[in-house]
């Protein structure tokens, strides 16, 4: 019996960018082998620390599909506009659709894609994200007064 | 430990559904399995591919009379979808191997809603 098969998104993704044989955690650099951690921002070093702990790859952020780093920007924008903001994507063993949310809100839908260095990437230039969720955060433009 | 946002719980219909979030610059996924609430790192210890979005399997073991094989505990192991390793989602260990586990998160429901700690 193979059991449920409900990880085919049908997207085509057959073929992993990685080869199987090789061994788990195994990385072709170390991008923190010269880094001074502590200059790092706390997420990031944390991110850093746990991957170590398990053995994983080394820890690479999430990014924008312009390179921009995806964490410091939505923790800049939910302090700015007191707003909370959440990327997620519910079933992804079915779409590959996550949503951006603000306050509750699905603002915008982005493509996401686990590139073969180990960082996700989101088919969303930064300036989009941004202005996606400025425009949510906006207060909505007033209309007739009831004082009239 | 800070609690955050991940969805409400109607976003689980049955066993098996899931959902993704990015927390500070990590994706944990939260999975429902027999009606309780799990959370792992989306990140598969081999080489990083998306753990979590793979398929749902239970696991074959030896019957009692040694024998027959018996399937068993049907979606509670995530197969990742680069390579095939697959882990626990309720302790994220390893199945076949011990020594391998991904980083596993508490969970909390409130009004709801779902929440990881971390």
């Amino acid at each position: 019996m193979s059991g449920h098969d409900d990880g085919d998104r049908g997207d085509g993704r057959d073929d992993p960018p990685r080869t199987a044989d090789l061994p788990p955690g195994y990385d072709e650099e170390d991008p923190y082998e010269d880094a001074e951690l502590g200059t790092y921002p706390d997420w990031w070093r944390e991110n850093v620390e746990l991957f170590r702990e398990y053995g994983l790859r080394p820890y690479r952020p999430p990014r924008f599909g312009d390179g921009t780093l995806t964490t410091p920007l939505v923790e800049a924008l939910e302090g700015e506009l007191d707003v909370r903001i959440e990327i997620r994507t519910v079933n992804p063993q079915r779409v590959a659709t996550c949503e951006v949310v603000v306050d509750g809100e699905r603002v915008a839908t982005v493509e996401r894609s686990r590139e073969p260095d180990g960082h996700t990437a989101y088919d969303l230039a930064a300036a989009e994200f941004e202005a996606a969720v400025r425009e949510a955060a906006a207060p909505p433009a007033s209309g007739d007064s009831d004082a009239g | 430990m800070t609690r955050h946002h991940v969805a409400g719980t109607d976003a689980f219909e049955s066993d098996g559904d899931r959902v993704n979030v990015d927390v500070r610059g990590r994706e944990v996924t939260v999975f429902r399995y027999d009606g309780d609430y799990h959370a792992l790192l989306n990140y598969c210890v081999h080489q990083g591919g998306p753990l979590c979005e793979g398929s749902l399997t239970g696991r074959n073991t030896l019957g009692d009379d040694g024998w027959e094989w018996v399937y068993e505990d049907d979606r509670k192991y995530v197969n990742c979808p680069w390579h095939g390793w697959r882990f626990d989602v309720t302790t994220g260990v390893s199945p076949d191997d011990e020594r391998y586990a991904v980083p596993t998160f508490d969970v909390a429901v409130e009004d709801g809603e779902v929440y990881v700690e971390l």
